[in-house]
């Protein structure tokens, strides 16, 4: 269900996921730093679980470092209807993974009616349409991530529209019914299989 | 149809699996029986046609208890009458381990 809350006037990106170099959030604090550069009212919450503490110092530091650390707050984990909200409120929901399978949190960002940028990984692209719901760019590369995020925290428009569109493919492709009827088919199909070999 | 289900959690207050207590209760509509074996039951509202299975996650059942437990209600289940299709969600281990039971029978298993 789509939380009920309006997006943030000032634009914001959110990272749902882990704190671990596979999901390439260094690669976002560089991106994000060259954003703020041209949007200087950007924020970023980066809300998740410190799986790797050495790595979760390391972003900070390199938050420091790159002269972000005002715009770049680190959350906890947060349960899943807290998080759906963060999702809502973001202008952007980033995933810049090095590597993932189906990345949950795509759907839900999706589902709570929200742009979704992201890394060309696995089955991400099978859900984001760039340009459409999204953007997806390679994996490991700072300078198109920051395009595209720059892009969408610098039109508010841009990313209602992309929001809206991610929204409604996901109520169309991943809705309830759809994933009941899906499943009943193949388990009749199932069944008829089975009944012809026996 | 008669379906067995295999699930993580049958609970409509769970933050992240309530869905499928929805799910369960959409597919019941379209088969004759469904006999769901869970790891862990909660607050679950759904049709006549539909009976929860637990093996004990909620009672603080030990990983031994619930394997004992998850063979007792899959041999039950199979014992009270044909099993047509057998839907594992989102749990590879029930399926294994119901697999010596199901296989000789015919089931097919869908995941």
């Amino acid at each position: 269900m789509r939380p009920r809350v309006p997006r943030d006037e000032t634009p914001l990106a959110v990272y749902p996921g882990a704190l671990t170099p596979l999901k390439g959030v260094h690669h976002l604090l560089h991106a994000f730093a060259r954003v703020t550069a041209a949007v200087p009212d950007a924020r970023l919450v980066v809300v998740g679980r410190e799986m790797d503490a050495t790595y979760a110092r390391e972003l900070r530091t390199l938050a420091d470092r790159l002269g972000i650390a005002s715009r770049v707050t680190f959350a906890p984990a947060l349960p899943q209807p807290e998080l759906a909200v963060w999702m809502r409120r973001a202008w952007a929901v980033v995933l810049p993974s090095l590597s993932e399978g189906m990345p949950r949190v795509v759907l839900e960002a999706m589902a709570a009616g929200t742009a979704v940028v992201a890394t060309r990984v696995a089955g991400v692209p099978e859900v984001v349409q760039d340009g459409v719901s999204g953007y997806l760019v390679q994996p490991g590369d700072p300078e198109r991530l920051a395009g595209v995020l720059r892009a969408l925290l610098a039109d508010r428009r841009l990313a209602d529209e992309l929001g809206r569109r991610a929204g409604a493919a996901a109520d169309h492709g991943f809705s309830e019914e759809r994933y009941v009827r899906g499943y009943a088919a193949v388990i009749a199909a199932a069944r008829t299989a089975a009944g012809a070999a026996g | 149809m008669r379906l067995l289900l295999f699930n993580l959690a049958t609970d409509a207050d769970d933050p992240v699996l309530g869905f499928a207590t929805r799910w369960i209760a959409a597919l019941a509509s379209r088969v004759e029986r469904i006999e769901v074996v869970t790891m862990r039951r909660g607050r679950a509202a759904l049709p006549a046609n539909v009976r929860v299975h637990s093996v004990g996650k909620e009672r603080g059942a030990s990983e031994g208890r619930r394997a004992l437990e998850f063979f007792r209600l899959v041999r039950r289940v199979l014992a009270e009458g044909p099993v047509d299709a057998c839907f594992s969600h989102m749990i590879p281990l029930f399926t294994v381990l119901a697999s010596p039971l199901l296989r000789p029978r015919g089931v097919p298993v869908v995941t």
